[in-house]
């Protein structure tokens, strides 16, 4: 196929995709239903008569209508059924039958969206696997403009990645909550960003869950280790890269470090608590005793606050803890010294 | 030089150029004119006006916007010298002969001090080239000795340790003279290398002055310099508020001449701030006077020079910039000078090794093991320092041991800080902080009991010392006091005289009072204080 060839043949596609998405609005699912209906909305469009016939006939394969109602557990087995009848039916090419498929369940599953109850689930995950089946050669195409756009050596374009995050596309979310996220191509929107890899994350993108755990680790902090932890050891796992495998790393050091400190500020604890028992300098310096035991207890009472502290939050670091411990006994000391 | 005159920025305006000469000119009438209503005479003031309109006509002729003016510095003192001898005008026509020569032939019969003649002649014309520094202190050192042998021939008797009448002020004099020469050389050498051979004409010249002076116009001579001796220590031991107002105004020059457009000070900056923390220097270390207060003094001088050839290099002193340096120095060396008088040496030693330490440290903790030596030498200087401090007055063995429980406790929590983190991340360094502090705060607590606060005051008036003696804490009393009287390059003898607690007046008998006392819990107390009887009379 010629450039000119390929590129009438795009333009004829998003001819039709924009038709047929313009007949579900005005007729709902109805409308694929009704021939005459459905031709007089895709030629008010603009769309060819070839292009008529060919949704007549996809609409009319078997297992189309039952795709919408599909459970999520079983998305693939229920595709792999349906395609192969379609192409069977309809003689189209596996592609074809893919991208008409996708088009047409996209218009209709926004439709279908707004129908529903607000408790009901939505067939997202069939939906998106099969438009990102359906989008197969356009996210190609981003997969490879992707790189460019993250590293400014080339553009991304975002009107198509939008249009693929509409169709439920997780790869596309994630490209496109990276992109709000980081502000390549778009005006940063770190909480859009979030919220489409969370989506994408949720819809079982590994990328996107280490992605995430990327970006909270990145913020540091307890809370945000904790998060990124989850996302590391959960979905991301499949899709850590070195990066992610050294923060993975480094926070169970850290974890395994703040363990080591709370020994250490026992060691400390001890070593106070021996001065209280062998006071120095104790015929000069009065013991105290009574004091001496009461920043030990005060002592005690901070180790102990530091272990709760670990257990919550594990990563954060401990160092205050044994700077507040030998301020509490250079109080004693400074008590003896003086009085 | 030639860097700096490369860099130098054009600057517009005729006099602008010439700020920084006018400036030393005018320091310079401040420092010579009271002089000339002093001694005022009608020829002599106007021979006096007349000389110092030729050093501004050359001021303004030799002044430009690249070359320093304190490179002018040994012309400006020549000018002094000859204003000075323009004034005396009536005592050289009325003295001037070879009456008082006769000295010679003493001085060779006993050949005891004419050899620093030949010695100072041959060292004049040792081929030293290189460095020029050191030539130029090689010859100063000959032209001195020469001077030197022909005033001991006059004013001893022949001896150098035997003086006639005022023989070794008048030595002391010279020899402090010939060093403010020599440094007002080397400050010219530092700012303009190339000056070396201008300054090499001038201090032959004076030498020649100070020659013919000596052999036809001693009674001159001894005068000047007897003059002179009154003025420098008047200006040393003056009252605090002239030192102020010197130093004031010589830093405020100073910031005139700052070279704000290249961020730096510059040499005439730097040469003005060295003798404005000069002049407070002088007066702190006779307020805080020891014996060996020269040596503080010499450090001076040496960091200063230094300061002020790396200034002209356009480089920082031991890492600092050099206007933080110079205040810095001066910091340090009056607070030395107030340690050492009471007999601290120990902890001067101790902070000296400290501040080496750090300096060889700085830049050189890359590792962790590094960065543990740093952080727990520092945390043991406070105690270090309040060991020292305890040692020399409230000595006792419990004491040190209470710091070096203290110390290891907090070194255990500077050890925690430092554990080897797996991926190397270290506790943030106001943490390592907080335990210096707490060990600062309980160092002073452990010095802050026992002991005994010695007061000592010299009364000039009836030549007597009074010794006030008070025990520190509410239980606390006096259990046996003693003094010692000696010389002040001598150690204390074993001839302690006792003294009772409260106040005692005792007569002067030496420059070195050394008073010991010891407490009711054992702690032992030794002040030392100095009198420096030449200084007060």
């Amino acid at each position: 196929m010629s450039a000119e060839e390929a590129r009438a043949a795009k333009d004829r596609w998003a001819l039709l995709t924009a038709a047929i998405a313009s007949a579900a609005e005005t007729g709902g699912a109805e409308i694929f239903q009704d021939p005459v209906r459905l031709r007089e909305a895709l030629k008010g469009a603009g769309a060819a008569e070839a292009d008529f016939c060919r949704v007549c006939l996809m609409t009319q394969a078997a297992g189309f209508w039952e795709l919408l109602g599909t459970n999520r557990r079983t998305p693939q087995a229920d595709l792999d059924r349906y395609l192969q009848n379609a192409v069977r039916e309809t003689g189209f090419t596996r592609e074809m039958v893919l991208n008409l498929t996708g088009c047409i369940l996209s218009a209709l599953g926004g439709a279908v969206l707004w129908g529903q109850s607000s408790g009901e689930q939505a067939p997202w995950p069939v939906m998106g696997a099969l438009a990102a089946e359906a989008f197969a050669r356009p996210l190609q195409a981003l997969r490879s403009e992707i790189p460019g756009a993250f590293q400014n050596k080339g553009r991304l374009d975002v009107n198509r990645l939008e249009q693929l995050v509409n169709l439920g596309i997780p790869e596309a979310k994630y490209y496109m909550g990276l992109c709000l996220l980081k502000g390549v191509e778009l005006e940063k929107n770190e909480e859009r960003g979030l919220a489409l890899l969370e989506e994408a994350s949720e819809m079982g993108s590994a990328a996107a869950a280490a992605a995430l755990g990327d970006y909270y680790y990145a913020l540091g902090g307890s809370d945000h280790w904790s998060r990124a932890f989850r996302y590391y050891t959960g979905n991301g796992a499949a899709a850590l890269n070195k990066q992610g495998k050294n923060a993975v790393a480094a926070m169970l050091n850290q974890e395994r470090y703040n363990r080591r400190i709370l020994v250490l500020c026992g060691g400390l604890l001890a070593v106070c608590i021996a001065t209280v028992l062998w006071p120095p300098a104790a015929a000069l310096y009065g013991s105290k005793p009574v004091w001496g035991w009461l920043a030990a207890a005060v002592q005690a009472a901070l180790l102990a606050l530091g272990v709760v502290f670990h257990r919550r939050r594990p990563y954060d670091g401990l160092y205050e803890l044994p700077v507040a411990m030998s301020a509490v006994w250079a109080c004693y000391m400074a008590l003896r010294f003086l009085t | 030089m030639k860097d700096y005159q490369d860099e130098a920025p054009k600057r517009d305006g005729k006099l602008f150029p010439k700020k920084n000469g006018l400036l030393f000119f005018g320091l310079n009438l401040l420092l010579i004119g009271p002089q000339i209503f002093r001694k005022f005479s009608l020829w002599g003031a106007a021979g006096a006006a007349a000389l110092l309109l030729v050093l501004l006509v050359l001021t303004l002729k030799r002044a430009n916007d690249w070359e320093p003016a304190s490179r002018d510095l040994p012309l400006l003192a020549v000018f002094d010298l000859c204003v000075l001898l323009v004034l005396s005008h009536a005592e050289l026509r009325g003295q001037f002969g070879l009456q008082n020569a006769d000295f010679l032939l003493r001085g060779l019969r006993s050949l005891g001090s004419f050899w620093l003649i030949p010695a100072g002649a041959a060292l004049c014309l040792a081929r030293v080239e290189n460095p020029p520094l050191l030539r130029l202190w090689v010859k100063a050192l000959g032209r001195t000795a020469v001077g030197a042998g022909l005033l001991l021939m006059r004013w001893s008797s022949g001896s150098l340790l035997v003086f006639y009448g005022e023989g070794k002020r008048l030595l002391v004099m010279y020899l402090l003279c010939a060093l403010v020469w020599y440094l007002l050389c080397t400050v010219s050498f530092g700012v303009e290398p190339e000056g070396l051979q201008r300054d090499f004409w001038l201090s032959r010249l004076l030498l020649a002055v100070f020659l013919v002076l000596c052999l036809l116009e001693p009674v001159v001579l001894r005068e000047f310099l007897l003059r002179l001796a009154d003025w420098a220590r008047e200006a040393a031991a003056g009252v605090w508020w002239k030192t102020a107002l010197t130093a004031a105004v010589l830093a405020g020059s100073a910031a005139a001449v700052y070279e704000y457009d290249r961020n730096r000070m510059g040499p005439d900056a730097a040469v003005l701030g060295i003798l404005a923390s000069g002049a407070v220097l002088l007066r702190g270390l006779t307020e805080w006077y020891f014996a060996f207060n020269g040596g503080l003094l010499l450090v001076f001088l040496v960091g200063s020079l230094f300061c002020l050839f790396n200034e002209a290099e356009n480089r920082k002193t031991f890492g600092f910039a050099n206007l933080v340096f110079l205040p810095l120095q001066l910091g340090a060396l009056l607070a030395a000078a107030m340690l050492l008088k009471r007999g601290l040496w120990a902890m001067v030693l101790l902070l000296c090794v400290y501040g080496c330490l750090f300096f060889v440290l700085s830049g050189r903790r890359t590792t962790s093991k590094r960065w543990l030596f740093y952080w727990l030498t520092l945390l043991s200087c406070p105690p270090a320092a309040a060991a020292a401090y305890l040692w020399r007055m409230r000595f006792l063995p419990e004491t040190m041991k209470a710091l070096g429980a203290v110390y290891a406790v907090l070194a255990l929590g500077m050890v925690i800080l430092h554990w080897p983190h797996p991926d190397r991340r270290s506790a943030h360094p106001n943490d390592k902080r907080a335990l210096c502090v707490l060990m600062a705060l309980l160092s002073l607590a452990a010095s802050a009991r026992y002991g005994t606060a010695v007061q000592i005051s010299f009364q000039e008036a009836d030549y007597t010392a009074s010794i006030t003696l008070t025990a520190r804490g509410k239980e606390n009393a006096i259990r046996s006091a003693g003094y010692v009287w000696s010389g002040a390059l001598e150690e204390p003898g074993p001839a302690v005289r006792r003294l009772s607690a409260g106040e005692t007046v005792i007569p002067i008998e030496g420059e070195k009072l050394t008073v010991l006392v010891t407490d009711a819990f054992g702690a032992s107390t030794e002040v030392t204080d100095w009198y420096p009887g030449w200084m007060r009379k």
